[in-house]
């Protein structure tokens, strides 16, 4: 399934929603009498965000799910969270993962109360913890309990002989 | 030695307190941190806020800091990330700052309500600063130097300061020594 939407950004490019979503249980089970309500369960569902104008064609942002059941308006549960993030140039920014989390694709966040793994694309900066909420409008990731964090940098001193 | 102070005996006083830890703590990192080589910084604490276009990240509470150069504990921390290869080039720690900083087989520490680092290059040359303020206190095995502000040129080994009070340990005597300057420098020896 293929769908689009406009968050009222101004001019955003159109955001393709869902590619490959695969549709697994829906409508006919509703036709019978007594049914539960129509629900879905998508796989590979993707969530990209581009930058605006002059850059509408550069992702920003690329959410996306092994699982994805939908949770509401405009709200999915999402199994093995993957997000990346991009800079304005095409270059790869950052990248979370989690394996459970609701994401609110009109809010653009995602948290849990479960793990969080993130990490700087360059690899230089790791983190991780229990608990969280990224928000994908300012690129933050907050983590609320047992953050552990790695940083790698050089430890030259250039005026140093 | 090119000594650069109105008070002599506050000075000797002081090159005597710092020398060790000065002198010592270069050989460390330098042992520790070979020119080029990579250092990995682990920072623990209970939450953090991460913002990736500003490449900044906020803990907050039971912050640790582990370093081969340096471990701290603080209540809030805030860290400016490394961008393209580059290293860690600000950090501020705030409330029950504890700095400490391992030297061969003893341990100086330094404590403070506040704690700034700042790592910068310019024009090919190493800027790196610790500066300690609020109270800040740093003790070594030979002495304890206080003050209302520390600020340690880590590139240069140079220590200033304003209204620094040191107390230090002499084996078979006890002496302290108050310095009224606001530059107190102890330049590194042409060939320590």
């Amino acid at each position: 399934m293929t769908g689009y939407s406009n968050h009222g950004w101004g001019k955003r490019a159109v955001r393709v929603k869902a590619i490959g979503f695969v549709v697994l249980a829906l409508g006919a089970a509703a036709l019978l009498p007594g049914a539960q309500p129509i629900s879905f369960k998508g796989s590979n569902m993707r969530f990209p965000d581009f930058f605006d104008p002059p850059n509408q064609a550069q992702l920003r942002t690329l959410v996306t799910g092994a699982e994805v059941v939908p949770d509401g308006a405009n709200r999915y549960r999402i199994k093995n969270l993957h997000i990346e993030t991009f800079r304005e140039n095409g270059e790869p920014e950052g990248v979370v993962d989690a394996t459970d989390c609701i994401y609110d694709d009109a809010a653009r966040t995602a948290s849990s109360g479960g793990p969080v793994k993130a990490h700087t694309a360059d690899g230089r900066f790791r983190i991780e913890g229990t608990g969280f909420c990224v928000t994908l409008t300012n690129k933050s990731l907050t983590i609320s309990n047992n953050v552990r964090t790695v940083i790698r940098d050089l430890g030259a001193n250039t005026n140093k002989p | 030695m090119n000594l650069n102070l109105k008070n002599g005996a506050g000075l000797l006083a002081l090159t005597v307190l710092l020398s060790p830890l000065l002198w010592l703590r270069a050989a460390d990192t330098a042992a520790l941190i070979k020119k080029g080589s990579e250092v990995e910084t682990h920072i623990d604490a209970k939450s953090v806020r991460v913002d990736l276009k500003s490449r900044t990240a906020i803990y907050r509470e039971k912050v640790k800091v582990d370093d081969p150069r340096v471990s701290m504990t603080c209540e809030f921390l805030t860290a400016k990330l490394p961008d393209k290869g580059n290293r860690v080039d600000s950090i501020i720690a705030e409330t029950n700052v504890v700095i400490l900083i391992p030297d061969k087989g003893a341990t100086n520490y330094a404590t403070a309500d506040r704690a700034v680092y700042t790592y910068s290059i310019e024009t090919g040359v190493t800027n790196e600063l610790l500066e300690l303020s609020g109270s800040p206190v740093l003790t070594s095995p030979q002495g304890k130097t206080t003050g209302t502000k520390l600020i340690w040129d880590i590139a240069k080994e140079v220590l200033t300061g304003e209204d620094i009070h040191m107390v230090y340990r002499n084996p078979g005597a006890s002496s302290t020594n108050s310095v009224g300057t606001n530059a107190v420098s102890e330049p590194k020896p042409a060939n320590p």
